[in-house]
């Protein structure tokens, strides 16, 4: 079953089309990472769905239901990100049984232990915590609220990498034991690719592709070789990025589209092919500029 | 896993709570603000004495009516308070439309008035049991010291009013800022450029006077109390209508 269901969806600021033509499907109680450079959309997209934005076209659906202002949609959501407001007066003990009242499924004993094991002070004000324990706190109420559409946005800003680490896990086991639809974004796919499913992947507003963790290893490889030989092999193929060194030495990611013979006649001809890991096809994917950073360098 | 149902009233009552707990802290405001009115109080607001021959008469007026108009003056931020950004988006953390987000502010927004509708009628009892104490019982002879329980019901009830209806102010001001920036610099101009141009004799505007005079010079408690509540939902209906479709968390 479809939990949120996007066709041609458009959303434009002022001056800047921030979501554009976006179609997709998510299925329920999967785990999404919806992954871009910053400035993608992917808040807005993700803030959209959980009815706090506006969409300007195109249909949304989230349960079957427009999801803007929509009680039943925020009755069965939680959107977490480092900018959630709580209450200056009350303590962080205080803002966890507030939430309980909220979510009828909440898991008061796992909030509890997760608070916890990060050390988290119960008598502490949420306007008193660094960045960092922000985050641990918010992603906690995100995690004990069981909401069956949970979507995190960059949940892990400030956290340090045990932390980050922990989070994941835990998130994961929560997940086996309570299946949900999550949507987690992040501009980095590195770290949250063991604990996803799928990936939808945006440019600049628009959905570049939405495809399972595995099926995005197979989309590119890599070739290393001298510049000639290289430039023959990848007539006509896609290049997604493109990195000279040394002399006449040139690496080169494209489309994996080249034939089991034209591999091996590649081999013989000394070009040496790699395997491209799903982080960096997708920074490659993203990326405005085929060569990258080095293109500004090498104007001259 | 089924769909959690959750009806506007239900939730409404939950994020009623919630801002009781979160907002105890404008309880205490209030407290101050009319403290501190009634220490000022102390002062008298107005003396007078003549002496013929070798006779001093002296009169000093106590009234507790500075502590009913700083507490409109705290109800008329209040209500703009109640209207900021931080606790709307405090709402949309948890569950929350703004219906219910609006709703329950506006439950908490006549919690707050009945009590310091209750705390400023007290206030003024309190005036008179401490000049009483102060003074020596010279000033029982006033007409004006000993207040019946009717007029205490009475006052309780205009006061309450009063605090209402500037709160409703207040908050349809502030709501309808959150809806545009142009709104936001309009609004007070409006007001200010509005009070000015009364104030020139020859203008022939009263707009703002007689609304003043449109409340104040009423004298039956049951008109009065038609005239707010009537503005009341007015203001506080089309603030909600008018900012139903706003977005949120941003």
């Amino acid at each position: 079953m479809e939990i949120i269901k996007c066709d041609n969806l458009n959303k434009a600021y002022r001056n800047k089309r921030a979501v554009k033509d976006m179609s997709v499907l998510i299925q329920e109680n999967k785990i999404t990472g919806v992954i871009g450079r910053n400035g993608a959309g992917k808040t807005t997209l993700l803030k959209m769905i959980a009815g706090f934005y506006q969409k300007t076209s195109g249909q949304l659906q989230v349960f079957g239901e427009e999801p803007f202002n929509n009680l039943n949609v925020s009755a069965n959501m939680i959107f977490i990100d480092d900018n959630m407001s709580f209450p200056k007066a009350l303590t962080l003990s205080e803002i966890l049984e507030s939430a309980a009242t909220f979510y009828p499924l909440w898991d008061q004993r796992l909030a509890k232990g997760l608070f916890d094991y990060f050390s988290l002070d119960a008598n502490q004000y949420h306007d008193e915590l660094s960045k960092g324990m922000k985050s641990t706190f918010n992603m906690i109420i995100g995690i004990a609220a069981r909401c069956r559409l949970t979507i995190f946005d960059e949940p892990t800003t400030g956290m340090d990498a045990a932390v980050r680490k922990d989070f994941y896990r835990a998130l994961l086991k929560d997940y086996i034991e309570h299946p949900r639809t999550i949507l987690l974004s992040s501009h980095l796919l590195q770290e949250i690719e063991d604990i996803l499913e799928d990936v939808l992947l945006i440019k600049a507003g628009q959905k570049l592709l939405h495809l399972p963790v595995v099926a995005i290893k197979e989309l590119a490889i890599g070739l290393r070789g001298n510049e000639q030989v290289v430039q023959e092999i990848i007539q006509d193929i896609e290049v997604y990025h493109k990195e000279s060194f040394g002399v006449n030495s040139i690496y080169v990611v494209i489309e994996n589209r080249l034939t089991e013979a034209k591999i091996q006649a590649a081999r013989d001809s000394g070009v040496e092919i790699t395997a491209i890991s799903t982080n960096d096809i997708c920074v490659y994917l993203t990326s405005k500029h085929k060569g990258g950073i080095d293109d500004v360098f090498n104007r001259a | 896993m089924s769909l959690i149902e959750l009806n506007l009233f239900q939730l409404t009552q939950k994020q009623y709570y919630y801002k009781l707990k979160a907002y105890t802290g404008m309880f205490f405001t209030m407290m101050i603000v009319q403290v501190s009115a009634l220490l000022l109080s102390f002062g008298g607001v107005s003396g007078m004495s003549t002496s013929s021959n070798n006779m001093i008469i002296s009169t000093d007026v106590y009234s507790g009516e500075a502590v009913i108009i700083l507490t409109l003056i705290w109800a008329f931020v209040t209500g703009v308070q109640l209207t900021a950004n931080v606790i709307r988006d405090i709402d949309f953390a948890f569950v929350s439309n703004r219906i219910s987000s609006q709703l329950s502010t506006i439950g908490f927004m006549l919690t707050l008035a009945m009590v310091a509708s209750i705390a400023a009628t007290l206030m003024s009892v309190l005036l008179r049991v401490i000049m009483y104490l102060y003074t020596g019982s010279s000033v029982a002879a006033d007409s004006n010291f000993l207040i019946t329980p009717v007029e205490l019901l009475i006052s309780l009830i205009a006061i309450f009013l009063y605090i209402t209806l500037l709160m409703s102010i207040g908050y349809w001001f502030g709501m309808l800022s959150q809806k545009s920036v142009f709104l936001k610099v309009l609004l007070p101009t409006m007001f200010f450029g509005l009070l000015f141009l009364e104030v020139r004799n020859d203008s022939g505007v009263s707009i703002i006077g007689d609304t003043f005079h449109f409340f104040v010079d009423e004298r039956s408690l049951l008109v009065f109390s038609i005239k707010v509540i009537v503005s009341v939902i007015v203001l506080l209906g089309s603030a909600i209508l008018l900012t139903n479709r706003l977005e949120v968390r941003k």
